[in-house]
């Protein structure tokens, strides 16, 4: 689950990877892309664009594991055996895409080791709606439904992207969250079509989740020279804006004919542009929790680093007779 | 010290410090080496690869390449498991053009020969798809095994890359011993979008809200 905002950040870094590049490999390396071709692990690439890979698909993994963890704080609680049994396999699916995502971003030359390192230590992110809590078993619902279509959203267009590794492994993410998606939407019809106080729990839930929810794709990304070479390079294949409307497009709707509102009374389509309006989401907010001050940034990174620290002398233990081995980068 | 108080109460059981700072470090190969997985969908289907896992043997990354790759779908007949480190590849090619095109028999010339064995061979057909098995063939070099496969299995359509690797170094978890393995897959029904229908209710529903 990963909504795809805030990942590329535009400096004067990234133009100075561009600068002495070989402009022969940088034209073939283009061509191909612009053929419809997917790129390679042993390929030659730019400097620039493995190095934004490497963030996005480790943003992504790490956004899969922490995003386990608000759902499966419900699995103890999950109302039934078939919701606990459904819900367990949905979170297992989280850990496993981590895994996949983790294995394309090894291809790039970043090691799994350093990847966790960055995420626990917080110099690399996830994302941002995995730092408010679940309060109730209503809350879990929205996530699986809602935050697992945004994800989708963003998902599918990545998955046309240029590198092979991110997308093999997107084609089987993007398969396993179809059940999320079901499973989800399901949770939520039962709640929203229930009892007064299930429906209360289910509305309550949607107004706490909205503003979080906008803030899934990312604030408004203006077309700039740095997302330019992205784009044309196929790291980058919908603007954080398209992936949000298509959200709105798909399930405001669907949101709607269940009787819930939405807390934002200025959300509507605008007929004659086709474009959803909505108040403008507040980006002050969403920049001090991505840097570190949200309602349980601290609370995942504890739990991710405990479960690391206390899990080291099984690996210790298991490692013994395998030290010798050699490293080598998966293959594909 | 204090400890992190939290909504989730398994947190709150696992009195964890509620100030950690920042720093944190593993230690290299920490997660392990890593092991290519194949997997074959169906007895008359050719394996094909789905991916990684880091395990601290062959043994361990059977297991975890079972859960990671064969715990969703309909049927499983089959997986492999190999240390990444042997299994040898070939260059890409560009321009539609095969790999084998570019073994010729001096390859075999020049090579140390060692007591005939088996070896498995991969090939794929197009950037962004999956290696698929395409063989097994016996040789006494990595460099036989290139030829051979190139007599065996050269055909019309181009290869672009070619995976070859002995068949021992596989760790091979298939045919009637192992079956069992797979069994349950049709009845976790409730893994599957087509288990959660919901159309019904949301018609009646509306049709309430309505009257």
């Amino acid at each position: 689950m990963y909504g795809g905002g805030q990942v590329f950040e535009s400096s004067s870094v990234n133009n100075e990877l561009l600068k002495d590049e070989d402009p022969i490999k940088l034209a073939e390396f283009e061509a191909r892309i612009a053929r419809g071709e997917k790129i390679e692990p042993s390929d030659w690439m730019p400097k620039l664009y493995r190095k934004q890979l490497i963030r996005m698909i480790e943003q992504h993994g790490h956004s899969e594991i922490i995003g386990a963890l608000p759902e499966g704080t419900w699995i103890t609680r999950a109302p039934g055996f078939k919701r606990k049994l459904a819900l367990m396999a949905k979170v297992q699916d989280e850990v496993g895409h981590a895994q996949l995502l983790y294995g394309a971003a090894e291809t790039l030359g970043k090691s799994r080791e350093q990847m966790i390192e960055d995420l626990i230590s917080g110099k690399s992110k996830y994302s941002n709606i995995f730092n408010y809590p679940t309060f109730t078993w209503a809350d879990s619902c929205f996530i699986s439904w809602l935050v697992d279509a945004g994800a989708i959203v963003n998902q599918l267009a990545n998955a046309r992207g240029s590198y092979g590794p991110y997308c093999r492994a997107l084609d089987r993410i993007c398969a396993e969250e179809s059940f999320h998606l079901k499973y989800g939407h399901h949770c939520v019809i039962h709640l929203a079509t229930g009892t007064p106080k299930q429906r209360k729990m289910m509305q309550e839930a949607v107004d706490r989740w909205w503003a979080p929810m906008m803030h899934f794709f990312g604030p408004s990304d203006k077309i700039s020279t740095h997302t330019e070479i992205l784009t044309k390079w196929k790291v980058k294949m919908a603007t954080n804006d398209e992936c949000r409307q298509q959200f709105l497009d798909m399930y405001v709707p669907k949101i709607w004919e269940l009787g819930l509102t939405i807390p934002d009374d200025k959300l509507k389509k605008n007929d004659e542009t086709g474009e959803w309006e909505f108040t403008e989401p507040d980006w002050e907010e969403f920049k001090r929790v991505i840097n570190g001050d949200g309602p349980l940034n601290k609370e995942r990174l504890a739990v991710r680093r405990t479960a690391e620290e206390r899990g080291a002398w099984v690996r210790r233990a298991l490692a013994k007779n395998s030290e010798d081995q050699e490293y080598t980068a998966p293959l594909a | 010290m204090s400890t992190l108080k939290s909504l989730d109460p398994r947190i709150n059981r696992l009195n964890i410090p509620a100030e950690f700072g920042t720093s944190f470090s593993k230690t290299e190969k920490d997660q392990f080496i890593t092991y290519e997985v194949f997997v074959q969908p169906k007895v008359d289907k050719p394996y094909q690869h789905e991916g990684i896992v880091h395990a601290p043997s062959e043994e361990m990354a059977f297991l975890f390449a079972k859960e990671q790759f064969s715990r969703r779908g309909i049927s499983c007949s089959g997986v492999w498991v190999i240390n990444t480190s042997n299994v040898k590849v070939s260059p890409f090619t560009e321009n539609q053009e095969d790999i084998y095109d570019y073994i010729h028999q001096e390859i075999i010339e020049e090579a140390n020969l060692n007591d005939k064995v088996s070896y498995e061979v991969f090939h794929l057909m197009k950037r962004g798809k999956q290696h698929k098995h395409e063989g097994q063939l016996e040789a006494r070099s990595y460099e036989e095994a290139l030829w051979n496969a190139k007599n065996e299995y050269a055909g019309e359509k181009p290869v672009m890359n070619l995976w070859i690797a002995k068949a021992e170094d596989f760790l091979k978890i298939e045919g009637e011993d192992f079956a069992d393995i797979w069994d349950t897959l049709p009845q976790k029904k409730y893994r599957d979008a087509i288990d959660y229908k919901a159309t019904e209710k949301i018609k009646k529903f509306k049709a309430e809200q309505n009257s």
